[in-house]
C-alpha cells in the first residue's frame, strides 16, 4: 500500500447513524460509503458500535483503495456544539482599509473568544455580515477605499468542547488516523440548504474551503519533520 | 360344452349379484374424503391461517392421496415453524402441531431488522424485540446459528447480550448488556468464553470494559 492522499474519507456521526464516504480528491466522485443506522434503544452502546463501524470500514477503505487511511474528515450531528452569534464594532472615522480592518477585528475577537471559551475549540467562524454605518456592506476587490465612520462584523462562532474533541481524536489514534477537521453537522446542513446541495457536496464544499463566509484558520508553522521522515517521503 | 355352459352360468351369475344387489351410495362417494378441515395446534398464539389456506388451495384434496411432500413443503416454507407433526384424522381432517421458532438475536439487511430463529430462517420484524441482541456485520446464517450454539453451550446467556460484532475474518466481539466488551478469538471459543466467564463472575472484577482474548494464552483487561 502507498501512503498519497488522493482520497478525501468523510466520516459522519449523527444521532442515529454513523455513516462513512470516499471521495476522489480529483474529481470528487464518491468511491466508496457505508452506513449503520442505530435504534434508539443502542444509544447506550454508541460508543462500542462506533469503533465496530471504523474496525469494519477502515480496512474495506484501504483495501478499496489500495491506500492507508492517514487522516480523515469528521462531521459531528449532534448537540455539542456551542454556537455564539455576535458582532463586533470599531469606529475608524476615515477611509477604511477593509481587508486589513476585517482581519484584524476578526483576530482579536477570535482571541476574545479563546480566552473566555477555555474548554471549548474553534471549529467554525462564519461571517454572516459586514455593516459599514451601519449599512450591510460587500465587499468587492476593484472598490477603492471608502470613507465611514464605524466598520462592524456580524460574525458566529461554532464552538466544541475540546474533552470531545479529544474523545474522537483517541478513537481515531487507535487507528493511527488523524483527523483533518471536524464540521458541525448543525452548520452543514444550514449550508446545505443555502447552497442547495445534497449533504455530501455541501460537506466537499465546506471541506475544500469553498465557502467565502467561513473564515479558515491556517497553522503558520510548518510541520518539522525529522530527517527518517523526509528520507521516506522523498520517494513516495 | 358342458363345461362352457358352466363358466357362462357363474358370469352371468356374478353380473346378477353386482348389479342386482343393494348399492350403497355413500360407501361410493368420495367427497367424504376430501380434506375438509385442517386443524393448527400451535406452542404459542401465533396464527398460522395462511398454512392452511394454502394446504386447502392444493389439487389433490384427497385424504388419501396428499400429497406429503407438498404439505412438508409449505410448512417448511414458513419461517416461523421449528418442529411440525401431521397427522390424518380420517376422513376429512388433516392435524398439524406446529412447535414455533424461538427468535434469540437480531441482524440488520440492506436497511431491514429481521428476526433470526433458532430454526436459522430470518423473519423481517414488524415489531420492535429491543430486548434481543443485535448483530452488527454480514455473517451467514450458519455462522450465527454455530455461534449461538456454542454461546448456549457455555454459561453466557445469550439474552444477556446486547451487541454482537462480526468480523469479516469470522471472528465475533460481544457486548454484554453490563457494557462490557469481548473481544473472541477466531478458534478454541468455548474454552475461551469460560475463562472469561470465570473473570466475570469474579467479585473484585470491575471497572474493565474490554476483555480481549484474541491472543492465545493471554487474556487482556482494558478499562
Amino acid at each position: 500500500m502507498i501512503e498519497n492522499d488522493d482520497f478525501i474519507n468523510l466520516f459522519v456521526i449523527k444521532k442515529n447513524s454513523f455513516l462513512v464516504r470516499c471521495f476522489s480528491r480529483f474529481d470528487h466522485t464518491c468511491l466508496y460509503k457505508n452506513e449503520i443506522i442505530l435504534e434508539d434503544h443502542q444509544i447506550d452502546s454508541k460508543k462500542n458500535i462506533f469503533k465496530y463501524f471504523l474496525d469494519d470500514n477502515i480496512y474495506k477503505i484501504e483495501k478499496n483503495n489500495n491506500q492507508f487511511v492517514r487522516d480523515i474528515y469528521l462531521v459531528v450531528d449532534d448537540e455539542k456544539f456551542l454556537t455564539i452569534n455576535l458582532c463586533i464594532k470599531k469606529n475608524i472615522l476615515g477611509d477604511l482599509n477593509f481587508e486589513k480592518e476585517s482581519f484584524n477585528l476578526i483576530s482579536k475577537i477570535k482571541n476574545e473568544i479563546k480566552l473566555n471559551y477555555k474548554e471549548f475549540s474553534i471549529i467554525h467562524i462564519l461571517i454572516d455580515n459586514y455593516l459599514v454605518d451601519g449599512v450591510e456592506f460587500k465587499f468587492d476587490k476593484n472598490l477603492s477605499s471608502i470613507y465611514c465612520k464605524d466598520f462592524s462584523i456580524v460574525i458566529t462562532f461554532v464552538l466544541m468542547p475540546s474533552f470531545s474533541i479529544l474523545d474522537y481524536q483517541k478513537v481515531f489514534a487507535d487507528y493511527q488516523i488523524s483527523i483533518n477537521k471536524i464540521v458541525s453537522g448543525e452548520y452543514l446542513k444550514d449550508y446545505s440548504l443555502l447552497e442547495k446541495a445534497n449533504y455530501f457536496d455541501a460537506a466537499l464544499k465546506i471541506l475544500l474551503g469553498n465557502n467565502p463566509n467561513e473564515v479558515i484558520i491556517l497553522s503558520k508553522k510548518q510541520e518539522n519533520r525529522g530527517f527518517f521522515e523526509k528520507f521516506f517521503h522523498l520517494f513516495s | 360344452m358342458h363345461q362352457q355352459i358352466g363358466k357362462k352360468i357363474f358370469i352371468y351369475l356374478f353380473i346378477l349379484l353386482f348389479l342386482g344387489t343393494f348399492n350403497n351410495q355413500k360407501l361410493l362417494d368420495l367427497n367424504q374424503f376430501t380434506l375438509k378441515n385442517i386443524i393448527i395446534e400451535t406452542s404459542d398464539s401465533t396464527n398460522f391461517v395462511e398454512l392452511s389456506d394454502e394446504i386447502l388451495n392444493q389439487k389433490e384434496l384427497n385424504i388419501f392421496f396428499i400429497n406429503l411432500k407438498n404439505i412438508k413443503n409449505i410448512i417448511e416454507k414458513n419461517n416461523l415453524v421449528e418442529k411440525y407433526y401431521v397427522i390424518k384424522n380420517y376422513p376429512s381432517t388433516l392435524k398439524i402441531k406446529i412447535v414455533k421458532t424461538k427468535f434469540f438475536s437480531r441482524l440488520s439487511i440492506d436497511g431491514k431488522t429481521f428476526n433470526i430463529g433458532t430454526n436459522g430462517k430470518l423473519t423481517e420484524e414488524f415489531s420492535n424485540n429491543n430486548n434481543l441482541p443485535f448483530i452488527f456485520g454480514n455473517p451467514s446464517i450458519d455462522d450465527v446459528i454455530e455461534f449461538y450454539t456454542i454461546i448456549k453451550t457455555s454459561k453466557f446467556n445469550f439474552n444477556n447480550l446486547r451487541n454482537l460484532f462480526y468480523y469479516k475474518s469470522g471472528r465475533w466481539d460481544i457486548e454484554t448488556i453490563d457494557g462490557i466488551i469481548i473481544k473472541l478469538p477466531n478458534d478454541n471459543l468455548a474454552k475461551k468464553l469460560q475463562e472469561i466467564h470465570t473473570i466475570i463472575s469474579n467479585k473484585d472484577f470491575t471497572n474493565q470494559k474490554i476483555i480481549d482474548a484474541r491472543i492465545i494464552n493471554q487474556l487482556i483487561l482494558y478499562d
